[in-house]
Protein backbone atom coordinates (compact mmCIF):
# COMPACT_ATOMS: atom_id res chain seq x y z
CA UNK A 1 0.00 0.00 0.00
CA UNK A 2 3.14 2.36 0.98
CA UNK A 3 4.82 1.51 -2.25
CA UNK A 4 1.59 2.19 -4.25
CA UNK A 5 1.05 5.31 -2.75
CA UNK A 6 4.44 6.47 -3.45
CA UNK A 7 4.19 5.54 -6.90
CA UNK A 8 1.24 7.81 -7.02
CA UNK A 9 2.86 10.96 -5.10
CA UNK A 10 6.17 10.99 -7.58
CA UNK A 11 3.38 10.60 -10.82
CA UNK A 12 1.40 13.81 -8.96
CA UNK A 13 4.91 15.49 -8.33
CA UNK A 14 5.67 14.95 -11.86
CA UNK A 15 2.31 15.86 -12.87
CA UNK A 16 2.70 19.37 -11.11
CA UNK A 17 5.82 20.02 -12.75
CA UNK A 18 4.62 19.58 -15.96
CA UNK A 19 1.81 22.11 -15.70
CA UNK A 20 4.82 24.42 -14.44
CA UNK A 21 6.57 23.26 -17.69
CA UNK A 22 3.67 23.78 -19.61
CA UNK A 23 2.35 27.28 -17.66
CA UNK A 24 5.72 29.15 -18.47
CA UNK A 25 7.06 27.42 -21.67
CA UNK A 26 4.50 25.49 -23.13
CA UNK A 27 7.16 22.43 -23.16
CA UNK A 28 8.26 24.16 -26.71
CA UNK A 29 11.66 23.02 -28.10
CA UNK A 30 11.62 19.82 -26.16
CA UNK A 31 11.16 16.46 -26.64
CA UNK A 32 8.50 13.92 -24.66
CA UNK A 33 11.82 12.74 -22.65
CA UNK A 34 13.74 16.06 -21.43
CA UNK A 35 9.39 17.15 -20.13
CA UNK A 36 9.32 14.19 -18.46
CA UNK A 37 13.07 14.71 -16.61
CA UNK A 38 12.16 18.76 -16.64
CA UNK A 39 8.57 17.71 -14.71
CA UNK A 40 9.97 15.44 -11.97
CA UNK A 41 12.92 18.38 -11.06
CA UNK A 42 10.60 21.25 -10.95
CA UNK A 43 7.29 19.38 -9.03
CA UNK A 44 10.00 18.58 -6.35
CA UNK A 45 11.28 21.75 -6.04
CA UNK A 46 8.00 23.63 -6.79
CA UNK A 47 5.73 22.20 -4.07
CA UNK A 48 8.85 22.05 -1.48
CA UNK A 49 8.73 26.18 -2.26
CA UNK A 50 5.20 25.80 -1.51
CA UNK A 51 5.35 23.77 1.76
CA UNK A 52 8.04 26.46 2.57
CA UNK A 53 5.39 28.97 1.97
CA UNK A 54 2.95 27.29 4.74
CA UNK A 55 5.48 28.74 7.35
CA UNK A 56 4.52 32.15 6.39
CA UNK A 57 0.65 31.55 5.91
CA UNK A 58 0.54 29.70 9.25
CA UNK A 59 -0.94 26.62 8.03
CA UNK A 60 -0.82 23.03 9.04
CA UNK A 61 1.17 20.92 6.32
CA UNK A 62 -2.04 18.90 5.01
CA UNK A 63 -1.66 16.98 1.54
CA UNK A 64 -5.04 18.14 0.47
CA UNK A 65 -4.34 21.93 1.71
CA UNK A 66 -0.75 21.45 -0.94
CA UNK A 67 -2.15 19.31 -4.02
CA UNK A 68 -5.67 22.46 -3.82
CA UNK A 69 -3.99 25.10 -5.01
CA UNK A 70 -2.45 24.17 -8.20
CA UNK A 71 -5.74 23.24 -9.57
CA UNK A 72 -6.23 26.63 -10.43
CA UNK A 73 -2.73 26.25 -12.35
CA UNK A 74 -4.22 23.01 -14.11
CA UNK A 75 -7.26 24.69 -14.98
CA UNK A 76 -5.85 27.60 -16.81
CA UNK A 77 -3.26 24.76 -18.25
CA UNK A 78 -6.09 23.06 -20.24
CA UNK A 79 -7.75 26.59 -21.20
CA UNK A 80 -4.34 27.57 -23.01
CA UNK A 81 -4.53 23.74 -24.30
CA UNK A 82 -8.15 24.25 -25.59
CA UNK A 83 -7.25 27.63 -27.37
CA UNK A 84 -3.93 26.73 -28.61
CA UNK A 85 -5.02 23.22 -30.02
CA UNK A 86 -2.96 20.65 -27.71
CA UNK A 87 -0.10 19.31 -26.39
CA UNK A 88 3.29 20.98 -29.19
CA UNK A 89 5.13 18.88 -31.06
CA UNK A 90 7.55 16.23 -29.82
CA UNK A 91 11.60 18.11 -30.88
CA UNK A 92 12.46 14.58 -30.35
CA UNK A 93 11.09 13.95 -33.87
CA UNK A 94 14.24 16.54 -34.56
CA UNK A 95 16.82 14.41 -34.05
CA UNK A 96 19.37 13.70 -36.64
CA UNK A 97 18.89 10.39 -37.92
CA UNK A 98 15.95 9.43 -35.43
CA UNK A 99 14.73 6.78 -37.48
CA UNK A 100 18.38 4.81 -37.84
CA UNK A 101 18.18 1.50 -36.98
CA UNK A 102 19.63 0.08 -33.64
CA UNK A 103 23.66 -0.88 -33.92
CA UNK A 104 24.89 -3.72 -31.30
CA UNK A 105 26.65 -0.91 -29.83
CA UNK A 106 23.67 0.79 -28.90
CA UNK A 107 22.19 -2.28 -27.54
CA UNK A 108 25.35 -3.15 -25.64
CA UNK A 109 25.36 0.82 -24.27
CA UNK A 110 21.65 1.30 -23.60
CA UNK A 111 21.77 -2.20 -21.53
CA UNK A 112 24.99 -0.54 -20.12
CA UNK A 113 22.56 2.43 -18.97
CA UNK A 114 19.47 0.26 -18.47
CA UNK A 115 21.91 -2.05 -15.50
CA UNK A 116 23.48 0.92 -14.02
CA UNK A 117 19.61 3.08 -13.90
CA UNK A 118 18.10 -0.44 -12.30
CA UNK A 119 21.13 -0.99 -9.77
CA UNK A 120 20.86 2.69 -8.39
CA UNK A 121 17.29 2.04 -7.46
CA UNK A 122 18.02 -1.38 -6.14
CA UNK A 123 21.03 0.17 -3.83
CA UNK A 124 18.93 2.87 -2.98
CA UNK A 125 15.31 0.80 -1.81
CA UNK A 126 17.35 -2.10 -0.31
CA UNK A 127 18.32 -0.06 2.69
CA UNK A 128 17.01 3.00 5.02
CA UNK A 129 18.51 6.51 5.16
CA UNK A 130 21.58 5.91 7.03
CA UNK A 131 25.05 8.13 5.74
CA UNK A 132 26.03 10.36 7.35
CA UNK A 133 24.86 13.92 6.34
CA UNK A 134 21.91 11.83 4.80
CA UNK A 135 20.86 11.16 8.16
CA UNK A 136 22.50 13.99 10.77
CA UNK A 137 21.33 17.16 8.51
CA UNK A 138 18.73 16.38 6.36
CA UNK A 139 16.14 13.32 7.44
CA UNK A 140 16.18 14.67 10.72
CA UNK A 141 14.73 17.94 9.19
CA UNK A 142 12.30 15.81 7.17
CA UNK A 143 11.16 14.01 10.35
CA UNK A 144 10.83 16.96 12.74
CA UNK A 145 8.57 18.30 10.02
CA UNK A 146 6.38 14.53 9.46
CA UNK A 147 5.68 14.75 13.14
CA UNK A 148 4.93 18.17 13.85
CA UNK A 149 2.79 18.06 10.09
CA UNK A 150 3.57 22.05 9.82
CA UNK A 151 6.26 24.14 9.60
CA UNK A 152 6.09 26.30 12.63
CA UNK A 153 9.08 28.87 14.07
CA UNK A 154 9.48 26.15 16.65
CA UNK A 155 11.11 24.17 13.46
CA UNK A 156 13.75 26.56 12.60
CA UNK A 157 14.58 27.44 16.41
CA UNK A 158 15.21 23.56 17.13
CA UNK A 159 16.85 23.18 13.87
CA UNK A 160 19.32 26.20 15.04
CA UNK A 161 19.49 24.58 18.93
CA UNK A 162 19.97 20.92 18.22
CA UNK A 163 21.23 19.87 14.64
CA UNK A 164 24.01 20.61 12.66
CA UNK A 165 23.78 23.06 9.59
CA UNK A 166 20.27 24.92 10.58
CA UNK A 167 21.53 27.03 7.10
CA UNK A 168 21.04 24.36 4.73
CA UNK A 169 18.30 24.63 2.68
CA UNK A 170 15.19 22.13 2.79
CA UNK A 171 13.90 21.63 -0.81
CA UNK A 172 15.01 17.78 -0.49
CA UNK A 173 13.53 17.61 3.23
CA UNK A 174 10.44 18.97 2.50
CA UNK A 175 9.65 16.56 -0.53
CA UNK A 176 10.29 13.72 1.63
CA UNK A 177 8.24 15.18 4.41
CA UNK A 178 5.47 15.59 1.41
CA UNK A 179 6.44 11.97 0.48
CA UNK A 180 5.76 10.62 4.29
CA UNK A 181 2.49 12.47 4.81
CA UNK A 182 1.30 10.63 1.50
CA UNK A 183 2.80 7.20 2.55
CA UNK A 184 0.73 7.96 6.13
CA UNK A 185 4.81 6.75 7.50
CA UNK A 186 8.09 7.46 8.00
CA UNK A 187 9.24 5.16 5.61
CA UNK A 188 12.87 6.37 5.34
CA UNK A 189 13.39 3.26 3.05
CA UNK A 190 11.13 4.06 -0.02
CA UNK A 191 11.57 8.01 0.78
CA UNK A 192 15.02 7.24 -1.40
CA UNK A 193 13.87 6.82 -4.39
CA UNK A 194 13.59 10.42 -5.18
CA UNK A 195 17.52 10.51 -5.85
CA UNK A 196 17.60 7.66 -8.50
CA UNK A 197 15.31 9.32 -10.07
CA UNK A 198 17.09 12.45 -9.94
CA UNK A 199 19.77 10.60 -10.90
CA UNK A 200 17.85 9.32 -14.23
CA UNK A 201 16.33 12.86 -14.76
CA UNK A 202 20.10 13.64 -15.35
CA UNK A 203 21.12 11.03 -17.70
CA UNK A 204 17.92 11.49 -19.79
CA UNK A 205 19.03 15.31 -19.92
CA UNK A 206 22.32 14.55 -21.13
CA UNK A 207 20.92 12.01 -23.90
CA UNK A 208 18.78 14.21 -25.40
CA UNK A 209 21.23 17.22 -25.13
CA UNK A 210 23.87 15.36 -26.69
CA UNK A 211 21.46 13.44 -29.48
CA UNK A 212 20.76 17.02 -30.89
CA UNK A 213 23.81 17.51 -32.17
CA UNK A 214 25.36 13.71 -32.64
CA UNK A 215 24.59 10.69 -33.48
CA UNK A 216 22.66 7.75 -31.14
CA UNK A 217 25.24 6.01 -30.97
CA UNK A 218 27.55 9.22 -29.62
CA UNK A 219 24.90 10.12 -27.63
CA UNK A 220 24.60 7.04 -25.92
CA UNK A 221 27.83 6.47 -25.54
CA UNK A 222 28.54 10.00 -23.48
CA UNK A 223 25.38 8.84 -21.15
CA UNK A 224 26.89 5.46 -20.53
CA UNK A 225 30.05 6.75 -19.57
CA UNK A 226 28.16 9.28 -16.99
CA UNK A 227 26.31 6.18 -15.93
CA UNK A 228 29.01 3.80 -15.39
CA UNK A 229 31.07 6.59 -12.93
CA UNK A 230 30.79 4.92 -10.02
CA UNK A 231 30.52 7.95 -7.73
CA UNK A 232 27.67 8.89 -10.16
CA UNK A 233 25.95 5.69 -9.33
CA UNK A 234 26.93 5.55 -5.81
CA UNK A 235 25.40 9.13 -4.77
CA UNK A 236 22.07 8.07 -6.66
CA UNK A 237 21.75 5.86 -4.05
CA UNK A 238 22.87 7.60 -0.65
CA UNK A 239 20.32 10.29 0.02
CA UNK A 240 23.19 12.92 -0.07
CA UNK A 241 21.85 15.75 -2.34
CA UNK A 242 24.62 15.79 -4.58
CA UNK A 243 22.96 14.98 -7.72
CA UNK A 244 19.49 16.47 -7.36
CA UNK A 245 21.92 19.70 -6.89
CA UNK A 246 23.87 18.81 -9.99
CA UNK A 247 20.48 17.91 -11.84
CA UNK A 248 19.46 21.54 -10.98
CA UNK A 249 22.28 23.18 -12.54
CA UNK A 250 22.70 20.91 -15.57
CA UNK A 251 19.31 21.52 -16.67
CA UNK A 252 19.05 25.23 -16.37
CA UNK A 253 22.95 25.20 -17.92
CA UNK A 254 21.61 23.43 -20.65
CA UNK A 255 18.74 24.93 -21.70
CA UNK A 256 20.73 28.88 -20.88
CA UNK A 257 23.20 26.85 -23.81
CA UNK A 258 20.10 26.27 -25.82
CA UNK A 259 19.00 29.87 -25.75
CA UNK A 260 22.14 31.05 -26.42
CA UNK A 261 21.59 29.43 -29.77
CA UNK A 262 18.06 30.87 -29.88
CA UNK A 263 17.52 34.48 -27.62
CA UNK A 264 13.89 34.82 -28.64
CA UNK A 265 13.31 31.68 -27.19
CA UNK A 266 12.42 33.25 -23.40
CA UNK A 267 10.71 30.85 -22.09
CA UNK A 268 13.45 28.29 -22.18
CA UNK A 269 15.54 30.74 -20.40
CA UNK A 270 12.14 31.52 -18.05
CA UNK A 271 12.90 27.37 -17.37
CA UNK A 272 16.71 27.51 -17.22
CA UNK A 273 15.83 30.78 -13.95
CA UNK A 274 13.60 28.95 -12.02
CA UNK A 275 15.78 25.40 -12.40
CA UNK A 276 18.91 26.92 -11.17
CA UNK A 277 16.77 29.28 -8.22
CA UNK A 278 15.78 25.42 -7.05
CA UNK A 279 19.35 24.75 -7.31
CA UNK A 280 20.04 27.53 -4.73
CA UNK A 281 16.72 26.44 -3.05
CA UNK A 282 18.82 22.36 -3.12
CA UNK A 283 21.73 23.37 -1.28
CA UNK A 284 23.91 26.23 -0.42
CA UNK A 285 26.50 25.34 -3.17
CA UNK A 286 23.70 26.72 -5.93
CA UNK A 287 23.78 29.81 -4.91
CA UNK A 288 27.44 29.52 -6.39
CA UNK A 289 25.53 28.10 -9.60
CA UNK A 290 22.83 31.23 -9.67
CA UNK A 291 26.07 33.19 -10.09
CA UNK A 292 27.62 30.75 -12.34
CA UNK A 293 24.98 31.34 -15.02
CA UNK A 294 24.11 34.82 -14.09
CA UNK A 295 27.74 35.44 -14.95
CA UNK A 296 27.66 33.56 -18.34
CA UNK A 297 24.19 35.04 -19.31
CA UNK A 298 25.89 38.51 -18.97
CA UNK A 299 28.73 37.23 -20.66
CA UNK A 300 26.57 36.26 -23.61
CA UNK A 301 24.55 39.52 -23.20
CA UNK A 302 28.27 41.49 -23.84
CA UNK A 303 28.77 39.95 -26.55
CA UNK A 304 26.03 39.75 -28.34
CA UNK A 305 23.60 42.13 -27.26
CA UNK A 306 23.48 44.07 -30.65
CA UNK A 307 21.97 41.30 -32.44
CA UNK A 308 19.46 40.48 -29.76
CA UNK A 309 15.23 41.21 -30.16
CA UNK A 310 13.89 44.04 -26.94
CA UNK A 311 12.28 40.46 -26.06
CA UNK A 312 15.87 38.38 -25.34
CA UNK A 313 17.24 41.36 -23.83
CA UNK A 314 14.20 41.88 -20.90
CA UNK A 315 14.48 38.06 -20.92
CA UNK A 316 18.04 38.53 -20.06
CA UNK A 317 16.91 41.01 -17.07
CA UNK A 318 14.62 38.99 -16.02
CA UNK A 319 16.64 35.64 -15.31
CA UNK A 320 18.10 37.12 -11.67
CA UNK A 321 15.18 38.42 -11.15
CA UNK A 322 13.31 35.21 -10.99
CA UNK A 323 15.97 33.68 -9.10
CA UNK A 324 15.45 36.26 -6.18
CA UNK A 325 11.95 36.01 -6.31
CA UNK A 326 12.52 31.55 -5.76
CA UNK A 327 14.95 31.96 -3.01
CA UNK A 328 13.78 35.12 -0.94
CA UNK A 329 11.57 33.04 0.98
CA UNK A 330 13.76 30.81 2.24
CA UNK A 331 16.38 33.87 2.89
CA UNK A 332 13.69 36.09 4.96
CA UNK A 333 13.07 33.00 7.12
CA UNK A 334 17.51 32.72 7.47
CA UNK A 335 17.45 36.12 8.74
CA UNK A 336 14.32 36.19 10.98
CA UNK A 337 15.90 33.30 12.94
CA UNK A 338 19.17 34.71 12.95
CA UNK A 339 20.21 30.59 11.21
CA UNK A 340 24.07 31.54 9.61
CA UNK A 341 26.67 29.20 8.46
CA UNK A 342 29.23 28.40 10.73
CA UNK A 343 31.77 26.70 8.44
CA UNK A 344 31.71 29.55 5.99
CA UNK A 345 30.88 33.21 6.56
CA UNK A 346 30.36 34.82 2.88
CA UNK A 347 29.40 38.40 4.43
CA UNK A 348 33.37 39.36 3.98
CA UNK A 349 34.02 38.22 0.25
CA UNK A 350 36.32 41.00 -0.82
CA UNK A 351 39.00 41.28 -3.46
CA UNK A 352 41.60 42.10 -0.46
CA UNK A 353 40.60 39.53 1.97
CA UNK A 354 40.52 36.65 -1.01
CA UNK A 355 44.22 38.16 -1.65
CA UNK A 356 44.98 37.57 2.25
CA UNK A 357 44.14 34.01 1.34
CA UNK A 358 46.32 33.39 -1.48
CA UNK A 359 48.63 30.93 0.65
CA UNK A 360 45.37 28.12 0.49
CA UNK A 361 45.67 28.33 -2.81
CA UNK A 362 48.41 25.26 -3.19
CA UNK A 363 46.84 23.35 -0.65
CA UNK A 364 43.63 23.88 -2.11
CA UNK A 365 45.14 22.76 -5.81
CA UNK A 366 47.17 20.45 -4.45
CA UNK A 367 44.13 18.23 -2.98
CA UNK A 368 41.62 18.97 -6.72
CA UNK A 369 44.55 17.27 -8.54
CA UNK A 370 45.50 14.40 -5.97
CA UNK A 371 41.33 13.57 -6.40
CA UNK A 372 41.71 13.18 -9.99
CA UNK A 373 45.15 11.77 -10.84
CA UNK A 374 45.38 9.94 -7.23
CA UNK A 375 45.67 6.62 -7.29
CA UNK A 376 42.95 5.39 -5.39
CA UNK A 377 40.05 7.55 -6.97
CA UNK A 378 38.03 6.76 -9.55
CA UNK A 379 37.94 9.79 -11.63
CA UNK A 380 38.83 9.02 -15.19
CA UNK A 381 36.29 10.96 -16.62
CA UNK A 382 38.17 14.42 -14.84
CA UNK A 383 41.36 12.81 -16.97
CA UNK A 384 39.56 12.66 -19.87
CA UNK A 385 38.35 15.96 -19.58
CA UNK A 386 41.61 16.89 -19.35
CA UNK A 387 43.13 14.84 -22.43
CA UNK A 388 40.33 16.19 -24.20
CA UNK A 389 40.94 19.57 -23.77
CA UNK A 390 44.17 19.43 -24.53
CA UNK A 391 43.14 17.96 -27.99
CA UNK A 392 40.48 20.59 -28.72
CA UNK A 393 41.50 23.93 -27.11
CA UNK A 394 40.51 25.68 -29.56
CA UNK A 395 37.00 23.71 -30.31
CA UNK A 396 36.52 24.95 -26.35
CA UNK A 397 36.67 28.31 -27.29
CA UNK A 398 34.35 28.36 -30.02
CA UNK A 399 30.53 29.32 -30.48
CA UNK A 400 28.43 27.72 -27.67
CA UNK A 401 31.18 25.50 -26.44
CA UNK A 402 33.11 28.71 -24.88
CA UNK A 403 30.22 29.75 -23.01
CA UNK A 404 29.95 25.93 -21.64
CA UNK A 405 33.76 26.48 -20.72
CA UNK A 406 33.40 29.58 -19.08
CA UNK A 407 30.45 27.65 -16.83
CA UNK A 408 32.76 24.75 -16.12
CA UNK A 409 35.68 27.41 -15.41
CA UNK A 410 33.33 29.92 -12.65
CA UNK A 411 32.29 26.47 -11.10
CA UNK A 412 35.83 25.19 -10.50
CA UNK A 413 36.98 29.32 -9.03
CA UNK A 414 33.56 29.34 -7.20
CA UNK A 415 34.93 26.12 -5.40
CA UNK A 416 38.61 27.77 -4.74
CA UNK A 417 36.98 31.07 -3.47
CA UNK A 418 34.78 29.04 -1.39
CA UNK A 419 37.80 26.89 0.34
CA UNK A 420 39.72 30.06 0.61
CA UNK A 421 37.04 31.75 2.64
CA UNK A 422 36.33 28.50 5.08
CA UNK A 423 36.62 28.69 8.65
CA UNK A 424 38.07 24.85 8.91
CA UNK A 425 41.27 24.05 7.77
CA UNK A 426 41.94 24.15 4.27
CA UNK A 427 43.29 20.99 3.85
CA UNK A 428 40.76 18.61 5.93
CA UNK A 429 37.72 20.36 4.33
CA UNK A 430 38.72 20.28 0.71
CA UNK A 431 39.41 15.81 1.34
CA UNK A 432 36.48 15.68 3.04
CA UNK A 433 34.21 17.48 0.45
CA UNK A 434 36.14 18.07 -2.80
CA UNK A 435 35.17 14.48 -3.98
CA UNK A 436 31.31 15.29 -3.94
CA UNK A 437 31.44 18.61 -4.77
CA UNK A 438 32.73 17.08 -8.44
CA UNK A 439 29.43 15.32 -9.12
CA UNK A 440 27.78 18.86 -8.71
CA UNK A 441 29.40 19.81 -12.60
CA UNK A 442 30.18 16.50 -13.57
CA UNK A 443 26.95 15.97 -16.00
CA UNK A 444 28.27 19.81 -17.50
CA UNK A 445 31.35 18.52 -17.52
CA UNK A 446 30.44 15.04 -19.74
CA UNK A 447 28.01 17.47 -21.73
CA UNK A 448 31.04 19.53 -22.70
CA UNK A 449 33.46 16.68 -23.60
CA UNK A 450 30.76 15.73 -25.68
CA UNK A 451 30.30 19.06 -27.40
CA UNK A 452 34.35 19.77 -27.94
CA UNK A 453 35.28 16.25 -29.11
CA UNK A 454 32.36 16.02 -31.57
CA UNK A 455 34.22 16.67 -34.56
CA UNK A 456 36.99 14.10 -33.67
CA UNK A 457 34.59 11.10 -32.76
CA UNK A 458 32.80 10.35 -35.96
CA UNK A 459 30.31 8.00 -34.87
CA UNK B 1 42.53 5.04 -36.60
CA UNK B 2 40.34 7.60 -34.37
CA UNK B 3 37.76 4.76 -34.62
CA UNK B 4 40.23 1.95 -32.96
CA UNK B 5 41.45 4.39 -30.29
CA UNK B 6 37.97 4.60 -29.19
CA UNK B 7 36.92 1.27 -29.31
CA UNK B 8 39.71 0.18 -27.21
CA UNK B 9 39.39 2.60 -24.57
CA UNK B 10 35.09 2.19 -24.71
CA UNK B 11 36.57 -2.09 -24.07
CA UNK B 12 39.17 -0.69 -21.08
CA UNK B 13 36.12 2.19 -19.83
CA UNK B 14 34.01 -1.49 -19.91
CA UNK B 15 36.31 -3.59 -18.15
CA UNK B 16 36.75 -1.13 -15.56
CA UNK B 17 33.42 -0.68 -15.19
CA UNK B 18 32.91 -4.05 -14.71
CA UNK B 19 36.24 -4.48 -12.21
CA UNK B 20 34.53 -1.98 -9.72
CA UNK B 21 31.29 -3.35 -9.52
CA UNK B 22 32.45 -6.93 -9.02
CA UNK B 23 34.64 -5.36 -6.39
CA UNK B 24 32.00 -3.78 -4.80
CA UNK B 25 29.63 -6.63 -4.35
CA UNK B 26 31.83 -9.31 -3.77
CA UNK B 27 35.09 -7.50 -2.07
CA UNK B 28 33.51 -5.14 -0.40
CA UNK B 29 30.65 -7.00 0.83
CA UNK B 30 27.22 -5.25 -0.71
CA UNK B 31 26.12 -8.40 -2.28
CA UNK B 32 26.11 -10.16 1.20
CA UNK B 33 24.59 -6.87 2.85
CA UNK B 34 21.77 -7.20 -0.29
CA UNK B 35 21.34 -10.67 0.60
CA UNK B 36 20.79 -10.15 4.11
CA UNK B 37 19.00 -6.31 3.77
CA UNK B 38 16.74 -8.39 1.42
CA UNK B 39 14.93 -10.71 4.12
CA UNK B 40 14.56 -7.83 6.90
CA UNK B 41 11.63 -5.82 7.19
CA UNK B 42 12.06 -1.82 7.65
CA UNK B 43 13.57 -2.23 11.50
CA UNK B 44 15.30 -4.74 11.13
CA UNK B 45 16.65 -2.88 8.07
CA UNK B 46 17.50 -0.23 10.57
CA UNK B 47 18.80 -2.74 12.86
CA UNK B 48 21.34 -3.94 10.30
CA UNK B 49 23.15 -0.52 9.25
CA UNK B 50 23.06 0.73 12.44
CA UNK B 51 24.50 -1.83 14.11
CA UNK B 52 22.01 -4.98 16.08
CA UNK B 53 23.49 -4.16 19.64
CA UNK B 54 23.51 -0.43 18.95
CA UNK B 55 19.82 -0.08 17.26
CA UNK B 56 18.51 -2.46 20.21
CA UNK B 57 19.81 0.17 23.08
CA UNK B 58 17.90 2.84 20.84
CA UNK B 59 15.26 0.73 21.31
CA UNK B 60 15.29 0.34 24.25
CA UNK B 61 15.53 4.19 25.34
CA UNK B 62 12.84 5.28 22.92
CA UNK B 63 10.35 2.82 24.63
CA UNK B 64 11.58 4.10 28.35
CA UNK B 65 12.11 8.03 27.83
CA UNK B 66 9.06 10.12 27.33
CA UNK B 67 8.26 11.32 23.87
CA UNK B 68 9.05 15.10 24.37
CA UNK B 69 11.78 14.37 27.35
CA UNK B 70 14.84 15.77 27.06
CA UNK B 71 18.60 13.33 27.22
CA UNK B 72 22.22 13.44 26.76
CA UNK B 73 24.68 10.47 25.34
CA UNK B 74 27.54 8.94 26.87
CA UNK B 75 29.93 6.26 25.31
CA UNK B 76 29.75 8.62 21.85
CA UNK B 77 32.18 10.51 20.19
CA UNK B 78 30.44 13.97 19.57
CA UNK B 79 29.74 13.76 16.15
CA UNK B 80 30.41 10.58 15.35
CA UNK B 81 27.81 8.78 13.13
CA UNK B 82 26.46 6.59 15.50
CA UNK B 83 25.33 9.20 17.80
CA UNK B 84 23.71 11.11 14.55
CA UNK B 85 21.54 8.22 13.86
CA UNK B 86 21.03 7.73 18.07
CA UNK B 87 19.22 11.45 17.83
CA UNK B 88 17.18 11.02 14.48
CA UNK B 89 16.15 7.83 16.03
CA UNK B 90 15.38 9.39 19.39
CA UNK B 91 13.76 12.37 18.02
CA UNK B 92 11.21 14.16 19.27
CA UNK B 93 13.33 13.17 21.95
CA UNK B 94 16.26 16.21 22.31
CA UNK B 95 19.83 16.10 23.40
CA UNK B 96 20.67 19.00 26.07
CA UNK B 97 23.29 19.57 28.38
CA UNK B 98 21.26 19.64 31.45
CA UNK B 99 18.74 16.54 30.37
CA UNK B 100 16.37 14.85 32.44
CA UNK B 101 17.65 11.43 30.82
CA UNK B 102 21.60 9.65 30.28
CA UNK B 103 22.01 7.43 27.89
CA UNK B 104 25.39 5.34 28.46
CA UNK B 105 26.13 2.90 25.91
CA UNK B 106 29.12 1.06 26.51
CA UNK B 107 29.79 2.38 29.61
CA UNK B 108 30.19 0.77 32.91
CA UNK B 109 27.77 1.64 35.62
CA UNK B 110 28.89 4.69 37.88
CA UNK B 111 27.20 7.16 40.31
CA UNK B 112 26.15 10.74 38.76
CA UNK B 113 24.99 13.05 41.40
CA UNK B 114 22.15 14.24 40.20
CA UNK B 115 20.76 11.34 38.63
CA UNK B 116 19.77 7.43 39.73
CA UNK B 117 19.93 4.35 37.65
CA UNK B 118 16.65 4.23 36.17
CA UNK B 119 16.74 1.14 33.74
CA UNK B 120 19.42 -1.61 32.50
CA UNK B 121 20.07 -2.70 29.34
CA UNK B 122 21.56 -6.08 29.91
CA UNK B 123 25.89 -5.79 29.72
CA UNK B 124 25.30 -2.81 27.06
CA UNK B 125 23.88 0.00 28.48
CA UNK B 126 21.61 1.74 30.87
CA UNK B 127 19.65 5.00 31.59
CA UNK B 128 19.93 7.55 34.65
CA UNK B 129 17.15 9.47 34.98
CA UNK B 130 17.35 12.86 37.14
CA UNK B 131 16.23 12.94 41.22
CA UNK B 132 13.15 15.10 41.38
CA UNK B 133 14.36 18.37 43.43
Amino acid sequence: METARLIISIGVLTFLGWNVLYLISRGRGLCRTERAALSYALGVGCVSLEMLTFFFLGQPLRVSMLLAPWAVVIILNMIRAFREGGAPRDAGALFHGSRAPYRPVDILLACGIAFEVCYAFFRALIKPIESYDAIAIYAIKSKMLFLARAVTADFFLAMKAFFPHPDYPLNIPFIETFLYMTMGSLNDQLVKVIFPLFALAILALLYCAVRRFASRTYALLFTFVLATIPMFGSYAANAYHELPLACYYFASALLLFRWFERPDRTRLLAVSAVMVGLAGWTKNEGMLYCAVNVIVLAAFVAFNYKGMSAKGLIGAAAYPVIIVVLLLPWILVKRSFGITNSDVDLANINPVYIVGQAHKIVPILNEFQKQIFGPKKWNLIWIAALIGFAMQYRSAFTGIRRYVTLSLALAVSGYVVFYMKSNIEVVHFVTKTWARFLLHFLPVAVYWLALILKDDIRI
Amino acid sequence: MKKIVLHILLAVWIVLWVMFLARELFVKGAFRDYRILAGRTLDGKRSYVTGDSLYGFIEFCRQNIPDRATYAFEGFEDGALDKRRATYYLYPRTETPDPEFICAYMVPVRAREGYSLYREFGDTGYIVKKDKE
